[in-house]
């Protein structure tokens, strides 16, 4: 086992944790950020469409774009980044155990320590739910955009959230054809615009249905669909067969939070920002002193605010070392916070942001109850 | 004595619990399980899956086990489900010359208590086992060694038991006992006060505890096992297998020289489970209730895992947990009642060998309960060996 010490170790070399190495190691921390990928940025580098939002938010860059100026600001500001490098253990006394690049072991031992560790695609059962063709979207994507393979010749998108309709317009963009985009509520879940693309197209987004079964010998030949109930139930007799080759499911994300469930990191569960998510304070940091959180890990959102997330953990944890003085923190913590706040409005922004409140409260009630029983352990 | 709640109060559903629930229920007592978690969370559902009569001391230790074993073989067509029971057979591999030399010495005592052993030399080893390293001087061979999975048994037992009338509080955590006429009548727990003729002690590595209560000072302590997993493969191993080391490191500690073997106190343990996964472990520490694993320990475990099985050097772990397992100091499990404290039986201390042993020792409980008298022999085991004399 080889040694290694670093002010910040970060876990994660996408949206949250590049911004947070930047942050950091511009304030002078020495920062040390892990990637278990073979490329950095994350989810940036499949994201070949423009972003929303204002123009501090990059609107009308490409994802992909924001990604190149992330990894050369990393570095400039002089953060090391081990790619290919597991963290598979986060133990006593903030020391993780990684598996580098160079097949070594290593025991890192870092004073703070900020997980961004992103989220994993959910999935869902059905008959022949296992067959080669059914995927992720976010895999598909992948494919598509990082490897340049088509992963079917006709496909069918199951979810019209977000992921799902800008997923099947770059399918389209590829080089498939994309049947049909099903949709169980009884409405579109992702931005009109978006939507309309697809629709121009001349894909149909079919609501109020569901997968009944996907069929094949070998891989996936057809779908079944069937059209649900107000009380979600498939109503008999309603049943379509659609000929296609690959199944993408576009059905949510759910935070990676295996390290902080393992570094002991008090929980909430909060449907709205993907199931479990760690309680968090206003510096990102968690229950457990010196360990912070960053991106989706602490409730599924966006880049843009997994961005914010990851500088305000960069600026908390430098300044936690004295790397910033409590003045400098605050004027760049306030300035963040305001973005962040920016991005939280809006439908979809309202929502995630009385759900973000609700998991910091609970961090307030959960340090309030520990500080009466005499301090964190 | 207010209203009885049931016949036999057990604390405890782990394997040894759950096994004597079921057993007394078999015999028409109604018996009330009162665990602090839920069942299968403490030892029974953090350890290996083994049932290795060739690491039993010589003597009781082996002669309960082989009763136990027997039990065993009957236990999934009793109880009407699928334990996962597989006899496959056993082997303790030696790395050198000192531990092939003890596991020899030990076969001879072995088969003198009635089980049958045979020692190997490293090709007729691998003959059976491949996969094993080449470097290594033999192993001792024990054909009737068998596997279980414990969260089944225990899970089944509490089927079974429930059916038989028997009931389960789980999250319901004894604070003390009750006494009448200086006598155990019951246990108080958060969830108010129980009632029954007697009470028995199978909370493994909290058992110290629950003995306290009654007054007995049981030294039983929790040993910290760390074990890892891997990725689901083909038969890379067919048998289970204890390494001699884990012989010199249960009965000769005195032998071990190397400073970190001495800390960890680990022995190369392995087993591939039906569904393909290998458990390796484990380190033997003594952490208190401190459950994590740590980054010694993990490596220690695969660097040694390596050393015997080359090849888990291409595999993926996936897992690492550890659990506690109830020591005592000189290796036998506590079983029976207490001189001086009617009413309590103790059921705890089995430290590595709970699995192997719950069918019998639940067998011998109910029986000392219901019958007054254990149909098998089990002074050796009597926890008045700790009682002090007045």
């Amino acid at each position: 086992m080889r040694k290694m010490e670093a002010d910040i170790a970060i876990i994660g070399a996408g949206s949250a944790g590049l911004c947070a190495a930047i942050q950091a190691a511009e304030a002078g921390a020495d920062v040390v950020v892990f990637d278990e990928n073979q490329l950095p940025g994350g989810q940036l580098f499949k994201q070949i469409h423009k972003f929303f939002g204002s123009r501090e938010h990059q609107a009308g860059v490409r994802g992909f774009e924001i990604g190149q100026q992330l990894l050369e600001d990393v570095k400039k500001s002089g953060a090391k980044v081990m790619l290919d490098s597991v963290v598979y253990g986060l133990f006593a006394e903030n020391s993780l155990g990684v598996i580098a690049e160079d097949k070594y072991h290593y025991e890192v031992k870092a004073k703070k320590i900020i997980i961004a560790a992103g989220a994993k695609e959910n999935y869902m059962a059905f008959p022949g739910s296992t067959l080669p063709g059914v995927m992720g979207a976010g895999a598909a994507q992948t494919m598509i955009n990082v490897n340049r393979v088509l992963p079917g010749k006709r496909i069918v998108m199951l979810g019209s959230g977000n992921v799902g309709l800008i997923v099947s317009y770059q399918l389209m963009q590829a080089g498939a054809q994309v049947a049909a985009v099903v949709e169980a509520a009884p409405t579109i879940g992702g931005y009109g615009v978006h939507a309309g693309k697809i629709r121009r197209a001349g894909v149909p987004i079919l609501t109020g249905h569901t997968i009944k079964e996907v069929y094949g010998k070998e891989e996936v030949e057809g779908v079944i669909l069937a059209q649900l109930d107000e009380k979600w139930q498939m109503i008999p007799g309603t049943e379509q067969d659609i000929k296609a080759d690959t199944l993408c499911l576009a059905v949510g994300l759910n935070p990676m939070t295996e390290l902080a469930w393992m570094a002991g990191c008090q929980f909430t569960h909060i449907p709205a920002l993907g199931g479990h998510v760690p309680l968090h304070d206003h510096n990102m940091e968690t229950t457990k002193p010196g360990v912070y959180v960053a991106g989706d890990i602490t409730g599924v959102e966006e880049a843009s605010s997994a961005m914010e997330e990851g500088k305000l953990a960069g600026i908390a944890a430098a300044a936690a070392l004295g790397y910033l003085s409590q003045e400098e923190a605050a004027a760049k913590k306030q300035e963040v916070l305001r973005r962040l706040d920016m991005l939280r409005t809006g439908l979809f922004g309202e929502k995630r942001k009385a759900a973000k409140e609700r998991q910091m409260a609970e961090m307030v009630g959960y340090q309030a109850v520990t500080a009466e029983k005499g301090g964190v352990k | 004595m207010p209203k009885k709640d049931a016949d036999v109060i057990v604390i405890g559903g782990g394997i040894i619990g759950t096994s004597i629930a079921y057993q007394l229920s078999k015999r028409g007592k109604k018996a009330l399980i009162i665990e602090r978690e839920d069942l299968c969370t403490g030892t029974s559902g953090s350890c290996d899956a083994y049932i290795t009569p060739h690491t039993k001391k010589p003597g009781f230790h082996l002669g309960l086990c082989l009763e136990s074993m027997k039990l065993y073989k009957e236990l999934e067509e009793e109880l009407g489900d699928d334990l996962e029971y597989w006899q496959k057979g056993g082997f303790q591999p030696c790395e050198d010359e000192l531990s092939f030399q003890l596991v020899s010495e030990n076969a001879k005592d072995l088969m003198a208590g009635g089980l049958e052993v045979k020692m190997m030399n490293i090709d007729e080893f691998r003959s059976y086992e491949p996969n094993m390293s080449p470097n290594l001087v033999g192993a001792l061979h024990c054909p009737s060694a068998c596997q279980i999975n414990p969260f089944k048994v225990v899970m089944s037992y509490a089927r079974n038991l429930k059916k038989l009338g028997s009931q389960i509080m789980t999250n319901t955590e004894v604070t003390d006992l009750l006494w009448e006429d200086g006598k155990v009548v019951g246990v108080q727990t958060d969830k108010g006060e129980f009632y029954a003729d007697y009470v028995v002690n199978a909370t493994g590595c909290w058992g110290a505890q629950i003995a306290r209560m009654a007054g007995l000072e049981a030294p039983i302590e929790p040993r910290r096992g760390q074990i890892i997993v891997t990725e689901p493969t083909s038969t890379v191993i067919k048998t289970t297998m204890q390494s001699g080391m884990y012989l010199v490191i249960k009965f000769h500690p005195e032998k071990i020289t190397d400073e970190r073997t001495k800390r960890l106190g680990s022995g190369f343990c392995i087993e591939q489970t039906g569904d393909g996964t290998i458990l390796i472990g484990f380190t033997r520490e003594f952490m208190g209730y401190d459950k994590s694993t740590t980054l010694e320990g993990i490596e220690y475990i695969i660097s040694e895992g390596c050393k015997y099985l080359p090849g888990l050097r291409d595999m993926h772990v996936i897992r690492t947990f550890s659990g506690f397992r109830p020591f005592v100091a000189d290796g036998l499990p506590l079983i029976g009642p207490v001189d001086g404290i009617p009413g309590f039986i103790m059921a705890a201390g089995h430290e590595g060998d709970g699995v192997a042993l719950s069918p019998i020792t639940g067998k011998l409980v109910a029986e000392m309960i219901v019958e007054g008298q254990p149909s098998y022999n089990i002074d050796a085991f009597s926890p008045n060996r700790f009682v002090k004399q007045a």
